[in-house]
């Protein structure tokens, strides 16, 4: 017999904390700072179009 | 060597602006927003699209010079970042490949370096997820990307991906099941 639900579920569960974990150490990754700058002129760049943060 | 970033923007009409997801209450809500959280998010999408196709950051650069000069067409309280998805979805497939030999930067320049090194097991497992992932097909990858590691919604991805809610669906579930015969050859 190749697999039953059981298995599949619980191979799921193994594959999505692969995933989650995958996800989580993504988010610890250093941005490298030319990106970091771009994303700033882009905020700045939507303020200028779409006028300041409300307060 | 670097390049005018004129001699980089696209060439190819794109309508960044055609993408306006979820509507928000507040319709300045993205201004509260800090556009550098979405930068891990912005790298995962660009790392499942590139592949072996270039650098990653590249794609990620190219989207944000793309949403500076697009930043009118952004309705402000929609999904920033499906906006910026969609910007570089669209920068993908129009082109952006043949860009990638006149990049601005190198991998030497040292703006471009991360300002802490990643660590031996972070290395290890991100290659590790990173060959499971480029085992399962481009239009499978894209929608687990999307909705199971970014955590999309099915209809915000369907928008970012431009086909049908049950496509993504579909994809989605035929992404699990290839990865998992690939994480777990046994099952």
């Amino acid at each position: 017999m190749k697999s039953t639900r059981p298995q599949e579920a619980e191979s799921d569960q193994i594959m999505n904390g692969h995933l989650e974990q995958w996800k989580r150490l993504m988010e610890r990754e250093a941005v490298p700072k030319r990106l970091r700058e771009l994303a700033s002129a882009l905020r700045e760049a939507l303020t200028a179009a779409h006028g300041p943060p409300r307060p | 060597m670097s390049v005018a970033l004129s001699a980089v923007l696209p060439v190819a009409p794109i309508n960044p602006g055609h993408f306006q997801p979820e509507a928000c209450v507040d319709p300045r809500q993205h201004m509260g927003e800090d556009v550098l959280q979405h930068l891990p998010a912005l790298r995962a999408y660009a790392r499942s699209l590139c592949r072996r196709a270039g650098d990653p950051d590249d794609l990620v650069q190219e989207t944000l010079l793309r949403a500076i000069e697009h930043a009118h067409g952004y309705r402000p309280g929609t999904n920033l970042r499906a906006w910026l998805f969609t910007i570089m979805r669209s920068r993908f497939y129009n082109g952006w490949r043949r860009l990638d030999r006149e990049r601005t930067g190198s991998a030497e320049c040292a703006s471009a370096l991360p300002h802490s090194q990643p660590g031996q097991e972070w290395h290890l497992r991100h290659k590790e997820m990173l060959a499971a992932l480029d085992g399962i097909p481009d239009h499978y990858r894209e929608a687990l990307v999307l909705v199971a590691i970014l955590g999309e919604t099915y209809l915000s991805a369907a928008e970012i991906l431009n086909c049908d809610v049950g496509t993504v669906k579909s994809r989605v579930c035929r992404a699990r099941g290839r990865l998992r015969t690939i994480l777990d050859p046994e099952f």
